[in-house]
Parts: structure tokens; C-alpha cells; sequence
């Protein structure tokens, strides 16, 4: 799998973060079974790219950690409260920016190539309908 | 209205221009391409997320559409704020009525209430709180023929939501509006007699000229240009009384299913004056399950669970009157970084509205209570103020910047402080009220 805004290390950083954050739950695939990660550029496309790159480059370094020490981080980013406010403050923006890609990614409704089960999305039961322009009914609300 | 009145007017977006035909159909993709941060934005320290819209049309596009006229609290507030005599609603009635006759405003009748608003209501009642029916901007949502509005969020695909895109716009194009989207103002210069804006449009830079030029960004987007085009030297109001009106999701789970997302959207709210003199309100909504993933109080085994519960969740979000001590400034790069903590006040008015809301669900039958730890809004306010002096603000009671005739600032920057009630609506009726002082 490649990315045009994360290196490999990155990619694989976010996939471990995946599966400590969504990890596998009957009837939920984890994150990284889900193979939702190959959409990645799809989203992040739009983000601002200075954001990207610090992001590309943290995940990078956080690469390099044993699962253990990952899952720390990981905790530190959900309470932080313990830091000093300068670095609590960074944790909780890794965990706003954790949360955005791997929420979106998973509940997108999009898989990976190999997955063949039923996505999150149908799993909770989610599919909300659309009527055509074209078609017009009654007013659907008085004044 | 001013291209009626005779202005040839243009028109800049930083955004697409998107319609009903082409809206994302996915909350994944309508995010991360409607939405500025390609999602949500947060505050520098991170307290906080941001929502609002990056397209032709702005924040109307995906937001609820809620055009709430100001009542004499919020009003009187502003008066004794900024010294300006216009903020009654006898002096804005004009206004709005011509701001409301644009748009089609509609409410649900009880047929077309989802589970969601029959328990918001059900714990409402037996507790003594009163509710009642939002007024929506919407013409045909065609709730009856199965139709879920949640589409929405994303711009709708019937343009039954009354966002600019389908009001103003559609009228202002055939009077001769040009429009430039993709289109990134870097900096505008006001000299007598004309405005230079520096932009770059598809990457490629532009200068443009106008002989004046009325900025429209919205809070953050305004208040970022202004800061970017050197003003704060001048005026050292500028950055100053930022608000958002900080909202907290709550769910109550239910043993059977409650299909939030489906239907009718968003129908009701608290309308107690008691909530109202506390400073705050209840708000009967809910979101995508990506929006409601994120939101969870933990992750793990635990998200899994919660979000198994996704359609048997109520939702009911605090949203709260907060106090206008927010502050942004320019930092590295020229981006722009938001200070914004919660005062006591605003934590002390959270709690009040998150025990009314455990009460209300309990009493509708919960079998559980989740309270989300997120804040968000889309809500934003001030940077801009309006005000009688460059010290304390940044335009006059005409719009104009302060030194500067040719140079006005129509949005909800302009706002002093948190009203407590939806904002659009009166920036429709301010800016209809610039309007006509511009072609006077």
C-alpha cells in the first residue's frame, strides 16, 4: 500500500494506532483487517497540507515504537491530564487527529481489496435514503 | 440586492462551487471536502473543535438552516456592549421580515417527529421543561415519501435547505453576479477610493481592484484575512470577543431501536425560560456514525459497543451562552491560531445542561446515559466586532471598518458577543441592513 501524503512508516504507525483504537470485536473486523487504510489519500487530500506533513513525520518517529510504548502514547493522547499543559495540549491534538482519520476511515463505508465481510456501516445498521429532486410531494410542513 | 440596486458586484469563494447534483453522497467524503481542515479545525490548545463550510454558499450549506430571530436578551446585551441604538427588535423587525421573506420557513408537524424528538419531548414533559418546534429554513424535504434529511449536512440534494446557494445566489447571478470560486484572498489593501485584493485563483496569483469590497468570511475566515492584511497595528480590537456557543453531545441508549438518522432531522428544541436566563440550551439532533465515533468517551472494545448503539441512540447536545474572551492571532507561517478556554461560567453553565439532559433521558426511559467529553462548534462568533470606536472594535454601526468607508465586513465576526440563539438569520438581516445604508 502506498500514500501520497504518508511514507510507509507513517502508514504503518496509523495502522497499529487502527487496531489499539478498533481492534477486533465480534462482529467488528479491526481496523487494519478492515483494509479500510488504502483509502487514506481520499480523505486527507483536502486537509491542509502543513498538517499532513507534521503528521507524516510524528507517525514516522512513533513507527520506531514497540506496541507497548504505542499504547502508551496512545493513552497519553486520551488523558493527558497528568502533562504539563504545554505537552498535554500536543497529546490532545494527536488524539483529535487520530480519531478523524481512523473514524472516517473505518465508518466511511469503503474497504480494503481482501476484505470481503459486511463494512462497520452495515454492521450498525447504517443507510439513510435519498428522494430525487424530481420527485415532489405534498408540503412537508406547515408554515 | 445591491447587484439590483444597480452594483456590478464579484463574488470570491476560497471553496468550490458545488451543487445539488454534485454534493458528496458519503459523511466521509462530505467532511473532508466541505469542510475547512479538510474535517474539523480545533483551538491551539485543543479544547475545542470548529466546523464550518468551505464552498460557494458557506456554512448555509451544511448547516440546519435555523433562522432564529434575536430576542431583546441577546439584543439588549449587544446594545449596552457597543453603544450602537439599533439593537431592539422593533428596530431590526425590518430586517428580518425582509431577511425571512428571501427563504422559505417551514416547522414539522407532529407526524413527521422521529423517535428522537418523541423522547426529547417525552423527558421534557415530565420533568416540566418547555419545547418546542424549530422554525427551518425548507421548502420540500419530502419527509413523507422516506426522505432522511442527515443527507444534508452535506448540502442537500433536493435544495429544500434554504442555504445562499439556493435563495440569494440563483437571483443575484441572473441580475449579473459574477462568481470566482477556488478563488484564496491573501490580503486586501484599502486606499481612497479603491480595494486591492491579492489572491491566488487555481494557485495561479491575482490582483483585483474594487471600489469597495465587503468581507464575508465568516468569523474565523474574516478575522484571519484581516489579521493577514496588517489591521491589528490599527485596530486593537481585531482577534478580540470570539464566542462559538460550545455544544456537547449526549446519547441515551434505548432497548429499541430509535433510527436518529432517518427522517426528519432535527425538529425541536428546549425552549425554557429558565434555560435561557441560565445560559443555555438543549438541541434534539444527532450525527453520522463517523461524528458519533468520534465523539465516544473511550475507544477500544468499549467504541465498538457504544457505536452497536447507534441506532437505538437518542441524542440531545448542550449548547451553551459562552462568555466572548476568545482571542485569535496570527502565529507561525501566518496561520491562524485560536485561544479559546472555558471560563468558569461556561463549565458551571455545561453541567447545568448536562444534568437536565441525563434527567430528561432517564425519564424517557434510558437504560443508559453517555456523555461525550467532546466540544465542538459551528456557532462561531466575533473577531470583528461592531462598535462606536477603533479601540474597542473593528467596524461602525455602517459596516465599515473604522478608518476605511470603502472597506465593510458583513458576518457573523462581527457579533460582540454570544447571543445564545442561532446566529444566521441575524447576519442575513444585518447584512440586508449594510445593504442598504451601502446604496443610500
Amino acid at each position: 500500500m502506498s500514500s501520497r501524503h504518508f511514507s510507509s512508516g507513517a502508514l504503518d504507525a496509523l495502522s497499529r494506532f487502527g487496531d489499539i483504537m478498533l481492534p477486533s470485536h465480534e462482529p467488528f473486523p479491526s481496523f487494519s483487517e478492515l483494509g479500510c487504510l488504502e483509502h487514506i489519500d481520499s480523505i486527507v487530500d483536502y486537509a491542509p497540507a502543513d498538517d499532513i506533513r507534521q503528521l507524516n513525520q510524528l507517525l514516522g518517529v512513533l513507527n520506531w515504537l514497540p506496541d507497548g510504548g504505542l499504547r502508551r502514547v496512545f493513552r497519553w493522547c486520551e488523558t493527558p491530564e497528568g502533562w504539563p499543559e504545554m505537552i498535554a495540549r500536543n497529546f490532545r491534538l494527536l488524539n483529535f487527529a487520530l480519531r478523524s482519520i481512523l473514524c472516517t476511515l473505518y465508518y466511511s463505508g469503503k474497504a480494503g481489496t481482501g476484505y470481503e465481510g459486511p463494512t462497520p456501516l452495515d454492521l450498525i445498521g447504517f443507510e439513510i435514503c435519498r428522494i430525487p429532486k424530481e420527485v415532489h410531494t405534498r408540503e412537508t410542513a406547515r408554515p | 440586492m445591491l447587484q439590483k440596486g444597480g452594483a456590478r458586484c464579484l463574488l470570491l469563494e476560497s471553496g468550490p462551487h458545488v451543487n445539488s447534483a454534485d454534493f458528496p453522497r458519503t459523511e466521509a467524503e462530505w467532511t473532508s471536502q466541505l469542510y475547512w481542515g479538510g474535517g474539523v479545525e480545533f483551538d491551539r490548545d485543543a479544547h475545542i473543535g470548529f466546523l464550518r463550510a468551505r464552498c460557494v454558499g458557506g456554512t448555509t450549506v451544511i448547516n440546519q438552516a435555523l433562522p432564529d430571530r434575536f430576542d431583546n436578551v441577546a439584543l439588549d446585551s449587544w446594545r449596552e456592549e457597543t453603544g450602537i441604538d439599533f439593537f431592539t427588535e422593533e428596530a431590526m423587525a425590518p430586517y428580518y421580515d425582509e431577511a425571512e421573506s428571501a427563504i422559505a420557513i417551514q416547522t414539522m408537524p407532529d407526524e413527521y417527529f422521529t423517535r428522537n424528538a418523541n423522547i426529547f419531548i417525552a423527558g421534557m414533559e415530565a420533568n416540566g421543561y418547555k419545547w418546542e418546534r424549530l422554525r427551518r429554513g425548507q421548502s420540500d424535504c419530502a419527509i413523507e415519501a422516506g426522505n432522511d434529511c442527515m443527507g444534508c449536512l452535506g448540502g442537500c440534494h433536493r435544495d429544500s435547505k434554504q442555504s445562499t446557494l439556493v435563495t440569494v445566489i440563483p437571483k443575484a447571478v441572473k441580475e449579473g453576479l459574477e462568481i470566482k470560486s477556488d478563488f484564496h484572498v491573501d490580503r486586501i489593501e484599502p486606499r481612497p477610493g479603491e480595494v486591492t485584493i491579492y489572491g491566488r485563483h487555481h494557485d495561479t496569483a491575482e490582483v483585483l481592484r474594487a471600489p469597495k469590497v465587503i468581507v464575508a468570511c465568516g468569523a474565523l475566515g474574516t478575522t484571519h484575512l484581516m489579521l493577514r492584511s496588517g489591521f491589528a497595528s490599527r485596530l486593537p480590537a481585531l482577534g478580540t470577543k470570539f464566542c462559538s456557543h460550545p455544544q456537547w453531545m449526549s446519547f441515551g441508549a434505548f432497548d429499541e431501536p430509535v433510527n436518529a438518522h432517518q427522517g426528519a432531522f432535527q425538529t425541536v428544541c428546549s425552549k425554557d425560560p429558565a434555560f435561557r436566563k441560565a445560559g443555555f440550551k438543549l438541541e434534539n439532533v444527532f450525527a453520522g456514525p463517523i461524528a458519533v465515533a468520534m465523539v465516544s468517551p473511550q475507544t477500544g472494545a468499549y467504541l465498538h459497543e457504544y457505536m452497536r448503539n447507534y441506532r437505538f441512540f437518542s441524542c440531545v447536545e448542550v449548547a451553551i451562552r459562552d462568555e466572548a474572551v476568545g482571542r485569535m492571532t496570527l502565529g507561525k507561517k501566518g496561520r491562524l491560531v485560536v485561544h479559546k478556554n472555558f471560563t468558569d461560567q461556561d463549565l458551571h453553565r455545561r453541567e447545568m445542561g448536562l444534568n437536565i439532559v441525563k434527567e430528561v433521558f432517564i425519564s424517557a426511559g434510558a437504560k443508559e446515559v453517555v456523555q461525550s467529553p467532546f466540544a465542538y462548534s459551528l456557532h462561531l462568533m466575533g473577531g470583528c466586532s461592531i462598535g462606536t470606536d477603533a479601540i474597542s472594535s473593528v467596524v461602525n454601526e455602517r459596516f465599515q471598518v473604522h478608518g476605511h468607508d470603502n472597506l465593510y465586513i458583513s458576518d457573523s465576526s462581527v457579533y460582540p458577543n454570544a447571543p445564545g440563539i442561532n446566529p444566521a438569520l441575524t447576519v442575513m438581516a444585518l447584512t440586508r441592513r449594510m445593504c442598504h445604508e451601502l446604496l443610500n
